[in-house]
């Protein structure tokens, strides 16, 4: 895990007040972040999404805030990476009052966080949030009475919506700031609660400390007092008190930075002498009594807080259901699949034929113009506009017409929650390949991006799930591969062929899957996930979610496309091409059966998967005039079949290859990138023996 | 959910009757039980799914079961998991005859 320390410090420097967002998955987090910083924070309806922190900065009633977005995390543990990026990123943010978000429909399990930051003394604000959805369900809570039992004030939200947002930033200004905020829309102090529920959010009081029962506040007062007594430096500025909760919950971090510092062993001592005495009460380990007493505890609070009044099971309840069951779930899916396939296809199809005419009908002929009143017919000049001219409408028409179809997709998908039920579904078959469940998500997400997919394993628990995972997730199809899928094979050969390509990729996962699942030593830990029941997706955030996604591709592609385009340019206008291409001839043109100058794409295309066919697409306007449809004169469908397939195996790009070495390391990331060469040059060869 | 085979095929998963230990992944969709051991279960995950309230001695409902050794799905307060095979299989349950559903 990667220190955040100089992000962190940054982003406060400037800020007269630091706020964490903290909360489960899945509650809203990111949705307020997002109201609140206007920045592109992807959200999305599965767990452990936001598996790095995100940063950003907002105004409020004239102050600046700092916002840190932590992980959703059930829990401050250090047991999964999601749970040690939120305790690590809240601790090393030190922020002066934490927002925890809890979901109005399952208080009970999202208390468990908020209690747990109580016990940290830092002040806290909670929202509970998706209000709308818990009262379609028939759930009502008292914010009142729950800030009464909490000791910290309470704001329900329905951040989507944007509603109680200003309502919960004045609370959370006036907790961090122990002062009312000037023109603040709440009337007691700054507590929205009103005075008789007021629980002193104005004051610099972090609140009261839950209760959990004489046991364990009786070890935590006299472990406080020894670290007091005894001048211990506690690191990141907590409490005496929150530093005896952790220590006594078992946090190995804190421990062992507790014992580098002076008095530290006795310090130690005396919280495994309290952590024995509460575990020979108990009868069992202190960790597990206080996680316990901390269920019980929320548990009872949201009983006394929650009324239930009891709502017809919804259509989305329902079609929830019919999801995971096998016999509706599986055709469902397979439905699902199909849809996406064709609107992929022909939504694609249809916006890069339009982009395409756009461009020649409007931006083409003037650039076309100016680069020859400029610079002539000349070399540099035409080397010009293959970037400019030819390099730009290949990418839009072929990168993001595709992609932006594809994102629209996926983001519908995850905000759903229907992600969830394919992993249900789909548990048994990843054993197969010696994963879980879980493991659809970032291999479905793939299909989108590779990058964040391999960062998204993170949320297996083994090192050899990682590994397989990470494998597979390198050979799906990118949303970049897809377009070049799409846009050669399926427009100048036909669905079919297209199809065709996804089953060699299918089953290629498959093999690579069972095959290291047979190699590598260990088995998979197994599933272990939330269900969300579906929801009705919010159009403006699915909507800004694919366009800032589409964007973020564009942003990044568009540089890339236009240096490949301008250097094959260079070759191609001085000739030095064919000197380039002449290695490559044995194994492009020998065993592949492709033109030599298709084998030079293929290599430029490691720069961006989608960039094999733009250049590809530009060699053809170049040699064929200006229509991309000339591609069908360059090649014949069945090369294209053979280029768009090794293509789509072969190593993946830079920025694939650069995450994989951060996150497995270079040795596995050569191994992969080695393995699909294999495989790319093998089922090449062995298309074109096939087709003929 | 009703389409999971009968849990005495399952090798891992004896019949057992009412009221005594059993696995996890045994118990008959919509009963409720309380968990007696966490069995061979990782420390780790053990810690994970104290988190989430599955411990010794807490209350869950098994809601249905994927076919062909996949997930349970368990209610456990007001939240709902999917748990896999590998996990469910070593968690024993003691079934509450009392409360058990259709």
């Amino acid at each position: 895990m990667s220190s955040c320390h100089g992000a962190i410090a940054r982003t406060k420097v400037d800020a007269d007040l630091t706020i964490a967002l903290a909360g489960n998955p899945n509650v809203g987090k990111s949705s307020l972040f997002n109201q609140l910083t206007n920045l592109s924070v992807v959200t999305a309806n599965y767990p452990g999404k936001t598996v790095e922190l995100n940063l950003g900065a907002t105004e409020h009633r004239g102050r600046r805030l700092a916002l840190i977005d932590l992980p959703g995390t059930y829990a401050l543990g250090g047991i999964s990476e999601d749970q040690q990026i939120a305790r690590q990123g809240l601790l090393d943010s030190r922020p002066d009052v934490v927002i925890a978000m809890a979901a109005a429909a399952n208080l009970e399990r999202n208390l468990y966080l908020a209690l747990q930051l109580l016990d940290l003394e830092i002040p806290l604000v909670l929202a509970v949030n998706m209000v709308d959805e818990a009262e379609r369900l028939g759930v009502q809570v008292d914010a009142a009475l729950l800030s009464a039992e909490l000791g910290c004030p309470v704001v329900k939200t329905t951040a989507t919506r944007g509603e109680g947002i200003p309502q919960l930033m004045d609370a959370a200004v006036a907790r961090g700031l122990g002062t009312p905020t000037a023109g603040a829309s709440v009337t007691c102090q700054g507590c929205p609660l009103g005075p008789s529920q007021c629980n002193g959010c104005a004051s610099d009081r972090p609140g009261r400390p839950p209760d959990y029962g004489a046991d364990i506040a009786g070890a935590k007062a006299r472990l406080a007092a020894a670290i007091s007594r005894l001048g211990l430096t506690v690191p990141y500025g907590l409490t005496p008190g929150a530093l005896a909760m952790r220590l006594l919950e078992g946090d190995h971090d804190l421990l062992a930075q507790v014992i580098a510092t002076p008095a530290g062993n006795v310090v130690a001592a005396a919280a495994a002498s309290e952590a024995a005495t509460i575990a020979a009460v108990a009868g069992e380990s202190a960790p597990a009594y206080i996680s316990r007493q901390r269920h019980a505890l929320a548990g009872r609070i949201a009983d006394k807080c929650t009324s239930r009044t009891p709502a017809p099971d919804s259509l989305a309840a329902r079609l929830w259901r019919l999801s995971v069951q096998p016999v509706t779930g599986i055709p469902a899916a397979a439905v699902v699949l199909a849809l996406s396939f064709g609107l992929l296809y022909y939504a694609g199809n249809a916006l890069s034929v339009l982009f395409a005419d756009l461009w020649a009908a409007t931006a083409s002929p003037l650039i076309t113009a100016l680069v020859q009143l400029l610079l002539g017919d000349t070399v540099v000049g035409r080397t010009l506009l293959w970037g400019l001219d030819a390099g730009i409408q290949a990418a839009l028409s072929i990168g993001v017409s595709y992609v932006l179809v594809f994102y629209l997709v996926v983001a519908v998908m995850e905000d759903t929650g229907y992600f969830n039920s394919l992993a249900f579904l789909a548990d048994s078959v990843m054993h197969h390949l010696g994963l879980h469940g879980g493991a659809t998500i970032p291999l479905m997400a793939a299909a989108g991006c590779n990058v964040p997919a391999i960062i998204g394993t993170r949320v297996l628990s083994t090192r050899r799930e990682r590994v397989i995972a990470s494998t597979l997730i390198v050979l799906i199809p990118c949303g970049a591969r897809t377009a070049v899928i799409m846009g050669a094979v399926g427009q100048y050969a036909g669905p079919m062929y297209a199809l065709a390509i996804f089953g060699i990729v299918v089953i290629l996962v498959v093999v690579v899957g069972v095959a290291l699942n047979a190699v590598l030593p260990g088995k998979s830990e197994g599933l272990l996930m939330e269900m969300f029941p579906f929801r009705l997706p919010d159009a403006r955030t699915t909507l800004k979610k694919t366009w800032y996604r589409t964007r973020d591709f564009a942003l990044v592609a568009l540089p890339i496309v236009l240096v490949g385009s301008l250097g094959l340019g260079l070759l191609y206008e001085t000739g030095w091409i064919w000197a380039f291409t002449a290695p490559l001839a044995p194994v492009v043109e020998g065993w592949l059966g492709l033109p030599a100058v298709a084998g030079l794409t293929l290599l430029f295309a490691v720069l961006r998967k989608e960039l094999a066919l733009q250049l590809l697409v530009t060699l053809a306007i170049v040699q064929y005039g200006a229509a991309a449809a000339n591609l069908g004169a360059f090649m014949t469908s069945n090369q294209l079949f053979v280029y768009a397939l090794v293509n789509t195996i072969y190593v993946p790009c830079i920025a694939t290859i650069a995450v994989l070495g951060r996150e497995l390391g270079w040795q596995r990331a050569a191994a992969i990138s080695a393995l699909t060469v294999t495989l790319a040059l093998a089922a090449g060869g062995a298309a074109r023996i096939v087709l003929g | 959910m009703t389409s999971v085979p009968n849990p005495s095929t399952h090798p891992a998963c004896p019949a057992a009757p009412c009221g005594t230990l059993l696995p996890l992944c045994a118990v008959a969709p919509c009963t409720r039980c309380v968990i007696a051991s966490m069995g061979a279960t990782s420390p780790d995950r053990v810690r994970y799914l104290a988190a989430l309230g599955l411990m010794p001695n807490s209350q869950l409902t098994v809601e249905g079961r994927a076919p062909f050794g996949g997930p349970v799905l368990l209610v456990v307060g007001s939240a709902r998991y999917a748990l896999g095979r590998e996990t469910a299989e070593q968690i024993t349950v003691t079934p509450d005859i009392r409360q058990e559903g259709a």
